[in-house]
């Protein structure tokens, strides 16, 4: 067994569970918000963003099951990452185009205001997605 | 040694043609539409140092024998352009498929020259291609490029001029006197094989088929299907040679997105950052800067400005003079401009932009691929996908999306579901805002209305549905320079040609005020929508507004006192009744090129009737079922 696979096992591990209580409060069931002040579960479609997450969780299980040591396993877990990087990255986007326009009067926010929007609390696709960075080593991996 | 008087990239499709004709083409490219077809092409001038002679980029096609419109198009535009030199696109990592078709334009007595792109590409898989002897044994100039990054295409540029139209005899000859490389066997390149290749397609019912013309029928010149095929072999043989390599990681990965248990949940993904990112960048332009714009200071001084307050005209061109935003004032200047301009193109350009990027990556392709056994149970391919995602958006360019489908059917298939089913994306961020709870559900019943409608329409509609060969290219990082090309050919094709339908479908609107047609529906419709579906009448005045923009008819309807049940029903009602007006526009507009307006305009409002009242009544058949309604 490769030292990698029981990090990237934890990391589905993690996510899974995550999807899941993410997918669990879409469906109308309560959890703390936000949790620990720093993860909230709020916003829209949570049902899909909590359904992507899970399937994420389950390709980084799936990877390190498959060992790590062929091509196919480490695609699958890159595949993962860039699942939860795509969630994370549009949830970062609208925050940071929600925060621009200032409102009545105001075309463009004060910058403090701007920045001010990228503070806690996160999603849990944010949190994830730093962690998935890890996975990037496997794209380095190139062919003799 | 010519010089050319018009150049034409002939290719299969996803060879990175597109690319190679942006970097010859320059800025002045344009998109046009084939004369009676709803085929697209693009066109532009290729600046030289003696002049500029125009450049044409031909509908991608796998033979001279036409088994698609984009293919009799392209055969078509060769055949009109007997001076014209060709440049010939070949996908060296698939070099094999690319030579028939050169060899089969050779045949057509053209000048030629041949570009070998994806050169990198095929080097990293492993096929070596000995670019000289090539070039010797076909007789024409031979130029490696790598389109995405510019490789090639000045030394392309200098040779146009080198462009040779050699006899097929000729070629024949040179290959027979080299023999292959090793002293292998291979079948004779004299004597036809009446076997098709592997990869050699069957075309749909009533297409022209495959090409078996021997050369005692169309001249010397020309080969039969398995002569040309053994020539193409012997060449490889002679030039090519092939090492064992690895699949990289973007390799697996792109297999592993056609593959229902990976792909799936990464289409999932992907759709969600698709939608996720057209919310923000559309809402960042519509309600962060075009709903002010427009509210703040263009209508007031519209109202203010424009004379003869009261008369038709006002009313046509302003709207209510009292209106205190513009979607309420109704007017062409003022709902019409701020539809157009303030909700459309922010859209259209969002969604535009994030297909050109899925497109570069090569993953539309291989999307396309995961969904074909979905849509081909409703009578359409893969690639209806790419409509469907734009609709999610905006119905309007997603209608306009439909002509890259194959069929007449196909597109009224498409069209038609499109603009009764898919609920566009202000729409969906409205639901999510006033009833985040339900739209979840609300999109799963109307998804299983597009399919389950789309299988009865499939019966009833006559027209084919043939079976297409999806080329897919590989997986790469999209290029700026693709992506901003592409986007600013299609923005300004959307441009020219939807937004005057869409100003023109909002004075068809006033005028329908005007003669009191539309307060004459919302009266006859009372009964029947509290009878049929049990949604209190109040809901009338949002169904009337949902024609114009169908988000505001939701906001409208959390306005009426509803229980949770009705709520949903009306919701489902306005995304079912009707098409808003841009979407109506463009149908219309489609419609003229896909069949007749009234086929597409008939059949798509036979078709929201029927939905609207089986959909509708279902779902209150459901809601008593479950005791809520």
């Amino acid at each position: 067994m490769r030292w990698d696979t029981l990090p990237v096992g934890g990391l589905g591990a993690i996510t899974t569970v995550i999807g899941v209580i993410v997918m669990a409060r879409g469906v109308g069931l309560g959890t703390p918000e936000p949790i620990l002040g720093v993860v909230t579960i709020s916003g829209s479609i949570l049902l899909w963003r909590g359904a992507v997450l899970t399937a994420a969780g389950a390709m980084y299980l799936s990877g390190a099951s498959g060992g790590l040591t062929d091509r196919e396993s480490q695609a699958t877990v890159v595949m993962a990452s860039l699942m939860i990087w795509v969630v994370a990255g549009s949830d970062l986007l609208a925050t940071v185009l929600g925060a621009i326009p200032g409102g009545s009067g105001v075309w463009i926010a004060p910058p403090e205001a701007i920045v001010a929007a990228l503070g806690p609390p996160y999603t849990p696709a944010v949190l994830l997605a730093v962690l998935a960075l890890a996975t990037l080593r496997y794209t380095g991996v190139t062919r003799p | 040694m010519s010089v050319p008087s018009r150049v034409l990239l002939m290719r299969h499709p996803n060879v990175g043609k597109s690319a190679l004709f942006n970097r010859l083409a320059g800025t002045s490219i344009t998109e046009s539409n084939y004369p009676g077809t709803t085929v697209d092409y693009t066109e532009s001038e290729l600046v030289r140092s003696d002049g500029s002679v125009p450049i044409v980029d031909v509908p991608g096609t796998f033979s001279l024998s036409p088994s698609d419109r984009a293919e009799a198009v392209a055969v078509e535009m060769l055949e009109d352009s007997p001076a014209a030199t060709v440049v010939c696109v070949l996908d060296a990592t698939q070099i094999e498929r690319g030579l028939n078709l050169a060899v089969e334009i050779l045949e057509r007595d053209r000048d030629v020259i041949v570009a070998l792109n994806m050169f990198d590409e095929a080097r990293r898989e492993g096929v070596d291609i000995d670019v000289d002897r090539l070039s010797e044994l076909l007789g024409v100039p031979v130029v490696p490029t790598i389109a995405v990054d510019g490789t090639g295409i000045d030394a392309l540029q200098a040779r146009l001029d080198d462009a040779r139209n050699p006899s097929v005899q000729r070629i024949l000859e040179r290959v027979a006197d080299e023999g292959p490389d090793g002293g292998e066997s291979e079948p004779s390149i004299a004597v036809a094989d009446p076997s098709p290749p592997v990869d050699e397609r069957t075309p749909a019912d009533g297409e022209t088929g495959g090409d078996d013309r021997t050369p005692d029928e169309d001249g010397e010149n020309a080969l039969g299907t398995g002569q040309r095929w053994n020539l193409v072999d012997a060449i490889v043989a002679r030039t090519v040679s092939y090492r064992e390599t690895d699949a990289s990681l973007s390799d697996q990965i792109g297999r592993l997105a056609v593959s229902p248990r990976t792909g799936i949940p990464f289409a999932v993904a992907v759709l969600y950052g698709v939608w996720t990112v057209f919310s923000a960048v559309a809402g960042f332009f519509t309600d962060g800067y075009f709903v002010p714009l427009f509210d703040d200071y263009w209508l007031p001084w519209l109202q203010s400005a424009f004379p003869m307050e009261g008369s038709w005209l006002y009313f046509l061109v302003v709207g209510d003079p009292t209106a205190t935003n513009s979607f309420e004032a109704f007017g062409v200047l003022t709902s019409g401009l701020f539809v157009a301009i303030g909700v459309v193109l922010p859209a259209i350009l969002t969604l535009y932009a994030i297909l050109a990027v899925l497109e570069d990556s090569g993953y539309m392709a291989r999307l396309a691929v995961l969904l074909d056994a979905a849509f081909r149970r409703i009578g359409l391919d893969g690639f209806a996908i790419v409509p469907m995602v734009l609709s999610f958006g905006c119905n309007v360019p997603g209608v306009a999306a439909t002509r890259s489908l194959e069929t007449e059917k196909q597109r009224f298939l498409t069209m038609t579901l499109l603009s009764v089913f898919i609920p566009c994306g202000a729409q969906l961020g409205v639901m999510l805002s006033l009833i985040p709870q339900y739209t979840g559900y609300i999109l799963l019943y109307l998804l299983a209305g597009f399919f389950v409608f789309g299988a009865v329409l499939n019966r009833l509609v006559p027209g084919s549905a043939p079976d297409i060969v999806i080329d897919i290219p590989p997986m790469r990082q999209p290029r700026v320079a693709n992506v901003t090309t592409k986007l600013s050919v299609r923005v300004r094709g959307f441009v020219t040609t939807a937004i005057p339908f869409v100003l023109l479908g909002v004075a068809v609107v006033n005028v329908l005020y005007l003669g009191g047609a539309v307060e004459w529906l919302a009266n006859t419709f009372r009964p029947v929508l509290s009878g049929w579906f049990g949604v209190p009448g109040e809901t009338v005045p949002a169904l009337i507004a949902g024609f114009m923009r169908k988000d505001l008819a939701v906001a409208q309807l959390s306005a009426v006192s509803m229980t949770p049940f009705q709520t949903i029903t009306s919701v489902v009602m306005v995304s079912l009744y009707f098409p808003c007006v841009a979407t109506f526009a463009m149908l219309i507009k489609e419609g003229r090129e896909s069949g007749g307006v009234l086929k597409v305009l008939g059949g798509a409002l036979a078709t929201l009737l029927a939905a609207l009242f089986v959909w509708g009544g279902l779902l209150r058949l459901i809601g008593i079922a479950l005791g809520v309604a």
